[in-house]
C-alpha cells in the first residue's frame, strides 16, 4: 500500500487509505472516477501531510476515508485525519494542536472538526493550552476507535477500508454523507435527510443483492470481479 | 399475557409504567411490517394516556432484544414513492422520540441495526452484560434507516458512529457503556429489575418537571446555544420555578 505514509522527519507517520473500492494503495485504484479521490490522490502523492488545505481536499471525498496514525499527531496532520472518516494509532501515538502556542490560527478544519470529533471540553484543552494526549485519552474521547501495535498500523489500516470496501459502495458513501452532512441539522431535519437518501438506495443494484443474499444465508457478491469467487 | 392484541409485540400497563416486549423471540424480534404498526397502536395509546408516566421497551426470549430489521419483507414495496409516504405515514420511530415520558431500554443479547436504532431513541439505555451490539446495513448494501445515521452520532460522536455504521464492527457491553452508546451496565440475571426500578422510580417523578426536562434537552440537541437557553427559560417560567424575572 502506499498511500500517504510520511511525515516531517519521521515523526508523523500517517496513512490513508479510502474505502468503498478507493484505495490510495494499487488494489482498488482502476475502479474510482470519483474526482475528488483523483484530486486528493493528486495531492497525497506529495507525501507532505503538512500542505496547506489538504484537509479541505480530503473532506471532499465521498467515499469513506481510514486513517491510521503514528508518532506525533500534530497541527496539519492532525486536521488531515480529522478529515477521515475511522481513524486508529498506534499505541504511542500522541495528539496535539500547537499553532496557538506559536500566534497561529489551526486553519484546515482544526477549530471546527476537534469539538466535533472530541467534544469541546477536550478540544478547548487542546487548542488553548495546547496539551497533548496520548492514545488512551484519543480512544477515551473517540478521536481514535482503535489502538493497535506500532508494526501493525498499515496493515490494519488496509484491513478497516478493505472490509468497508467489501460492503456497499453507495450504502457506504450515503452513510458518510448522511452523519456528515446530517450532524449540522436539527434531527427532525437529519432524519428527513436520511429517509431520503434510504429511499434513493432503493435503486442501488448492490441494495437488492444485499437483501437476498441475506435472505438466502450467504454472502452479498457487491463487485462484478468477485461473483466467480 | 397471551392475550395480547398485537401479534408482534405484548403490551401492559402495570400501575404507571407502560410495559412494551419485542415478542417475536424465534427471529431474535425482528423488526418487521406488522411489528411497525403494532408499535404504532400502542405509541400513540401511550401518548394519549394520561396514566402511563414511564416506558420500558425490552425484547423477549434469551436470545437478543432485537436483530434488526426484517430483510425477507424488504423490496415488498411498490415504489419509492410509496415506500417514502409509508415512511412518515406511519412515524413510530418519531412518535418514541417525541413522548414527553421518561423511556428506558432494557437491553439484552443481539441488539442489531434497527434494535440499536429504536434503543437510542429511548432516553435511558440499560444493558445486560451478555449485549452485543452492531450495525450491519453496509454489509447488506444498505444505510441504517430508523435515525441511526443521526442519533448514533449524537449519543456516541462521529467518529465511533462512522466506525461502526462503515466497519459493521460489533461492540460488547463494556465497549458500549465506554461510548455512550449505553449509560448503564447490569449482570443479566439484574437487568429486568434494575430496569423495572429504574422505570418505577422515573415515573414517580413529576411529569410536568419531566416533560419539560426533555423539552430542554431536545432543545439542547438541536437549537443554537441562544436560542436553546431563552427555551430553557421560557419552561422554566412555565413551571413557575424561575426565581428571576423574564
Amino acid at each position: 500500500m502506499r498511500g500517504l505514509n510520511q511525515s516531517d522527519g519521521g515523526n508523523h507517520v500517517l496513512t490513508i487509505t479510502v474505502g468503498d473500492g478507493a484505495a490510495f494503495g494499487e488494489q482498488c485504484e482502476t475502479v474510482n472516477t470519483d474526482p475528488a479521490v483523483r484530486a486528493a490522490r493528486i495531492l497525497l502523492s506529495g507525501n507532505d501531510a503538512t500542505q496547506p488545505g489538504l484537509a479541505a481536499i480530503l473532506a471532499t471525498v465521498v467515499t469513506p476515508v481510514v486513517a491510521g496514525l503514528s508518532g506525533d499527531v500534530d497541527d496539519a496532520v492532525l486536521e488531515l485525519a480529522l478529515s477521515a472518516d475511522v481513524r486508529l494509532c498506534e499505541a504511542g501515538a500522541t495528539f496535539a494542536i500547537t499553532q496557538p502556542q506559536r500566534g497561529e490560527l489551526p486553519s484546515d478544519g482544526g477549530t471546527q472538526r476537534l469539538p466535533r470529533i472530541v467534544g469541546q471540553g477536550l478540544a478547548s484543552d487542546m487548542l488553548l493550552t495546547g496539551r497533548r494526549i496520548t492514545a488512551e485519552e484519543a480512544l477515551h474521547a473517540g478521536l481514535v476507535t482503535e489502538i493497535v501495535p506500532a508494526d501493525d498500523v498499515p496493515k490494519r489500516t488496509h484491513e478497516i477500508a478493505t472490509e468497508i470496501a467489501a460492503h456497499g459502495q453507495a450504502a457506504g458513501r450515503f452513510t458518510k454523507e448522511a452523519v456528515i452532512e446530517g450532524a449540522d441539522m436539527s434531527l427532525h431535519q437529519s432524519l428527513h435527510l436520511e429517509t431520503d437518501l434510504a429511499i434513493l438506495l432503493h435503486t442501488d443494484p448492490e441494495r437488492s443483492e444485499g437483501i437476498d443474499a441475506f435472505n438466502e444465508r450467504r454472502k452479498p457478491r457487491f463487485r462484478g470481479e468477485d461473483e466467480d469467487a | 399475557m397471551s392475550d395480547s392484541p398485537f401479534k408482534t409485540i405484548v403490551y401492559e400497563k402495570r400501575g404507571p409504567v407502560a410495559h412494551v416486549v419485542l415478542n417475536r423471540p424465534d427471529v431474535i424480534n425482528a423488526f418487521n411490517i406488522q411489528m411497525r404498526d403494532d408499535l404504532s397502536e400502542v405509541l400513540v395509546a401511550i401518548k394519549w394516556d394520561p396514566d402511563v408516566r414511564a416506558v420500558l421497551l425490552s425484547g423477549a426470549g434469551n436470545r437478543g432484544f432485537c436483530a434488526g430489521a426484517d430483510l425477507s419483507e424488504f423490496g415488498s414495496s411498490p415504489s419509492q414513492t410509496e415506500a417514502r409516504a409509508a415512511r412518515w405515514e406511519r412515524d413510530i420511530f418519531g412518535e418514541l422520540r417525541d413522548l414527553k415520558i421518561p423511556t428506558v431500554a432494557a437491553l439484552h443479547g443481539h441488539v442489531i441495526g434497527s434494535g440499536v436504532e429504536l434503543a437510542l431513541l429511548c432516553d435511558i439505555r440499560i444493558a445486560a452484560e451478555d449485549a452485543v451490539f452492531s450495525m450491519p446495513e453496509t454489509y447488506y448494501g444498505l444505510i441504517a434507516a430508523a435515525g441511526g445515521t443521526q442519533t448514533l452520532q449524537r449519543a456516541i460522536r462521529r467518529g465511533r458512529a462512522l466506525d461502526l455504521l462503515l466497519t459493521g464492527k460489533r461492540i460488547n457491553a463494556t465497549e458500549a457503556r465506554n461510548a455512550s452508546l449505553v449509560q448503564r451496565v447490569v449482570a443479566s440475571s439484574q437487568l429486568k429489575d434494575e430496569s423495572e426500578r429504574i422505570t418505577g422510580e422515573l415515573a414517580a417523578n413529576d411529569p410536568t418537571l419531566i416533560a419539560a426536562i426533555k423539552a430542554a434537552l431536545a432543545a439542547a440537541r438541536d437549537l443554537p446555544l441562544r436560542d436553546g437557553l431563552a427555551r430553557e427559560r421560557r419552561l422554566s417560567i412555565m413551571l413557575g420555578r424561575s426565581s428571576e424575572g423574564i
